[in-house]
Parts: C-alpha cells; structure tokens; sequence
C-alpha cells in the first residue's frame, strides 16, 4: 500500500479532455445511472493511492510519475462486463472510478464498489452534475449526416392529402410552369403577374401556400422568390401577404412584405442588377426593388411560377399568372416553352391566350 | 484435269473468303463490347450504347425525363444478342432543399438518446433521379438545438457544424427541442423551430428539427 507516499500535486491547469469524460460517461451508462462526475488530471501512483489501490505493491512498481486521468462517476452501477468466476456477482456499487493514462487513453483501472476516492489536494478537479430526468448533459457526439437505417416508425400525425405530399416530400405540393433552358439559353431576369382570386390556408400558423415566381440557378442548388402568402404564421387563414426570399452562399432568408388585395393582378419580379446581386421587383412597371440578394450568379437557366403549399389539410387555393424572361440584351419576351408540373390535387391549366407559361393554377 | 478443278477450288476459296471478310469487318466493329452504364443518366446511357454497338432494353421506372433518370443496374450484357437490360432509376419531383429521413420520429434498439438534425426544407422545384424517391434525405445545416425536459428545464444545448448530425443521451421522457438555423433568417433574424420528441427506454430516436420554407 502506498498510502506512506507523498502526494504530487500536478500542474492545478491540466484538465481532463472532455472528449475522455463523455466516453466514460457513455460506459458508465451503460452500467446504470450517472449522477454526478468528478474528474483530475494526476499521475498514476496518485490516483492509486487515492483509491486505496494496492496493485504495486504485489507487482513491479509502474512509471509512477505516469499522468493519468481519474474519473469518478457517483450514482447506482452493476458492472456486468467484466470477467468474474461463475455463479458469482457481478460487481454493484454507487461509484464507479476510471483511471486512464493520458494521452493513450488507455484504460489502467476501473473499479466498481461503494468507496469513493478523495481528490481533493491531487490537482484541478472537475466536477459535473447530471441532470435528471436527462442523463448526460455534456455529451456530444457530432456523426456526419448519413442514410439512416433506423427502423420505421409510424407516426400519426402525418396525415397528408395529396399522395405526393408525403413526409418523403417535404409536404410541399406544386403546381407551376417551369421553362428549363438548354443549349445557349439564359436570363438575368422575369416579370410576371400573378392573380389570387381563392386562398384558404387551414392551419396558418406555420402551415402556407404561396402563389409566385422563382428564379433558380439549378447548378449552385440557390434561388431568388417573391410573389404573394398565407400562413406561415403571418394573418390569418386567408390574408395574402408580400414576400420575397433568396438561398444563396449564406443560407436562406425570408422577408415578409405588405399585405395584398386578393383579386387583383399584382407585379412580381427578379432581375440581375450587377455583380452577384439580384433584386426583387414590384409597381406597375416593375420600377421598385424592395429587396435585394447579394451571392447569385449572373445569369439563370431555369425559372419557374405558380403555387407551392405546405400544408397538411388540404388548402384551397385558385390564380393565374402571366410570366415573361428579361433575356440576356436586356428585354423581356416570353418564354421560349414551359413544361408544367403538378401534385395530385393539385391542377395547371393554360391561361389564354396560352403563351408559354401562362397558366392558371390552383387546388382541385 | 485435276490440276484445274484444283485451281478452280482454290479461286473458289479466295473469292468467298474476300467477300466474307468485309461483313466479319463489320460484325467486329459493331459487336457489343457492353461499357459500364450505371450512374449515367439514360441520355448519356443511350450514346455510350450506340458508340459501344450496344442495344439498351429499358426496365425499371417508366422515362420522364432520360437527361436526369439515371441507369441504377445493368444485367451483364450478352455478346451475341448485342442487348445491355438496363434498370432505370425513377424522377423525383421535390424541393431543391429536402428534409431528413422520412417517417420520423425513426426508432431504434441501443441506448436512450436522440439524433437530430437543422434542415431548411422547400424552395423551387427540381426533378432528381434515385433508386427510391422516398429515401431521399437533404443535408443538414448549422445551428443550435437546445432540449428542454417536460418540465421546461432545460437539460441540453448542442451546436451543429452544417452536414452533422449530434446525438444527445437523454433519459426516458417527453421533451420539447428547440432549433435555431444560423443559416436561416426570417426577416432578419435566425429562424427558430420547436419540435416535440417522446425518449423510450434503450431506444435511440432520430427526430429532425425542419424548417418549412417557401
């Protein structure tokens, strides 16, 4: 025993990685609950002579100067995964201590049992409550998105009335044209007017459908929006709402606008106004630009307009828009084509007298 | 007499031998050498076949679009029939940004604690190719989840680097997340999304945090 020993007081600023403590943490759960841990940074021979360890005695003496991590666990453990004689028990107790070489990491001892280590004078010691009923309140394990094989489990509340607006979907339905350019095609801008003549959003808390014109720039994945809202926690089920959003290098942003009289044509567009920069829209002609995005290429190769609805009750929705390119000399014409798109209760119609992408939208 | 009925045989011999040897020629270049077309999309698939003197046999999902439906297998292809069976992937009509795996909370056997995730979900829409529509996932982005236990005390706080995921230990019990997007704002400040989750005994559950975009 080597309680005669003098204690070395290691440096008082060398903590215990906490990387270490959340993988003991995560054994020690395993073995029962964890109330509280207290953890320091020693050398081995003090960290034995604090836990009444006799092991060097009996043996060769170790490197004793041997900086070790000591981490004492408080709570209720059985430790069934060690080897013991058979018929005999496993052993139980309301501490369970690890001491583990720094820097390897390598496990020198555990022990299981009611006495409890003092760590007091052996240097800087950590200590941390867990919370209860949470567990582990310092643990974190970061594991890079992946295909989850989880199993399936049935959830009730997703009860959808479109059958290609399932969760798998992201409950987005759609009812748009969209004009997906090849070859030398490209635009730096659209205008379209957009009607809204039957908005009803069931759950306009966060719930929406919007009725809009995106311009999309398929390669980089980002895209600049506006048109009209309901919902998304803004008025009631049925006020229709300004709003313009972007996703770009730095994320996504929503900007909500002024509320909009429904029945009437409203002007909404994007255009490229220089650099990485497009601007949102509005006014009879198109003159004000309410809101800009910094972070777009120059030119798009795809733009799309009509509705989108995120709801998981059937909206009822009806619209029309008339769309148009700014090309790349700086006019606007139609759209060379559209092709059109649509969820199940979702329907698209040509809108007269059916230029490329003039379309009437709506739920059915 | 022999001597010439030898020399006919012989002329014979040449004569057949030159006229075949043009349409061997031909059968060479155009025999089906069976190229790799896995991972292309079926317009690319299409002009691999024809360069390779392959002739594709569609199965798998109906064609909506060849320049994104990709080929997701290929039997081996057969020599002499000079035809490549290949399986096509089916078009997925979504948002540019989708959500985490479907069908959450997932459930699993192992110890108690939660997997969560930040995703924007919407935006425009995009036709993408996949074996299956349903197991397409997007990706995560950065923020913070902080978890707050029935009673509302708070009993974690997480930040996610974008493309993570972060597992949290939790004991049984119902408790409430709250995620805010460092990559999302919504006029102007970072958007936040709660969600409930239910923590069963030696059960990891995977229950993302998404937030619904237009």
């Amino acid at each position: 025993v080597l309680i005669t020993l003098g204690l070395v007081v290691p440096n008082a600023a060398a903590a215990v990685p906490q990387t270490v403590i959340n993988g003991l943490l995560h054994k020690a759960e395993r073995a029962g609950s964890v109330k509280s841990v207290e953890a320091v940074e020693t050398t081995l021979i003090n960290a034995r002579t604090a836990r009444g360890s006799d092991q060097t005695a009996a043996g060769s003496p170790p490197a004793t100067s041997q900086m070790v991590d000591l981490v004492v666990m408080h709570g209720q453990f059985v430790e069934s995964d060690v080897p013991i004689p058979q018929g005999a028990k496993p052993p139980t107790g309301t501490i369970m201590a690890f001491t583990v070489r720094a820097g390897t990491q390598e496990l020198d001892d555990l022990y299981v049992g009611d006495r409890a280590p003092t760590l007091a004078g052996l240097g800087a010691v950590q200590t941390e409550t867990i919370t209860q009923p949470a567990a582990i309140t310092s643990r974190v394990r970061h594991v890079t998105a992946r295909t989850s094989k989880l199993r399936r489990h049935t959830k009730a509340r997703t009860a959808t009335w479109s059958n290609n607006c399932k969760a798998a979907e992201g409950h987005h339905c759609y009812a748009i044209a969209y004009w997906p350019m090849s070859g030398g095609e490209q635009v730096q801008g659209t205008q379209a007017q957009i009607i809204t003549t039957n908005m009803n959003v069931p759950e306009p808390s966060y719930q929406f459908v919007t009725n809009e014109v995106w311009t999309v720039f398929l390669v980089s994945g980002y895209w600049v929006e506006s048109g009209q809202i309901t919902g998304r926690g803004e008025g009631n089920c049925c006020t229709l709402f300004f709003f313009s959003a972007v996703n770009n290098g730095a994320g996504f942003e929503y900007r909500k606008g002024w509320q909009v009289t429904p029945n009437t044509w409203n002007n909404y567009g994007q255009k490229w106004v220089g650099g990485s920069t497009w601007c949102v829209t509005v006014g009879p002609h198109w003159e004000q630009q309410p809101m800009c995005y910094a972070g777009l290429p120059a030119y798009s190769k795809e733009l799309q307009t009509g509705a989108e609805a995120f709801t998981e009750t059937e909206p009822t929705n009806s619209g029309s828009v008339l769309p148009n390119a700014q090309f790349t000399n700086g006019y606007y014409y139609n759209w060379n084509k559209a092709f059109w798109f649509k969820n199940e209760h979702m329907c698209i119609s040509g809108y007269p007298p059916g230029y490329p992408g003039d379309i009437s939208f709506g739920t059915c | 007499m022999t001597m010439r009925r030898n020399i006919r045989i012989l002329l014979a011999t040449v004569v057949t031998l030159v006229a075949l040897y043009p349409v061997s020629g031909a059968a060479a270049t155009k025999s089906c050498r069976g190229p790799r077309l896995v991972g292309l999309t079926l317009t690319a698939a299409r002009s691999a076949a024809r360069r390779a003197g392959c002739q594709l046999t569609l199965r798998g999902a109906a064609v909506g679009n060849p320049a994104v439906q990709t080929i997701r297998w290929q039997a081996q292809t057969s020599r002499r029939t000079r035809k490549i069976i290949v399986w096509l992937s089916p078009l997925c009509a979504t948002p540019v940004n989708l959500g985490g795996p479907p069908g959450e909370p997932l459930h699993t056997r192992g110890q108690s604690e939660l997997i969560t995730g930040l995703y924007v979900v919407g935006g425009p829409l995009v036709q993408r190719s996949a074996p299956s529509c349903r197991r397409l996932e997007g990706t995560p982005g950065a923020g913070r989840v902080t978890v707050a236990d029935a009673a509302g005390g708070i009993v974690a706080v997480r930040y996610i680097a974008k493309g993570h995921l972060v597992a949290i230990p939790l004991s049984p019990g119902i408790y409430t997340l709250t995620g805010v997007f460092t990559e999302a704002a919504i006029d102007g400040e970072h958007a936040t999304v709660r969600e409930s989750v239910a923590i069963s005994v030696a059960t990891t559950v995977r229950q993302d945090i998404n937030l619904s975009v237009p």
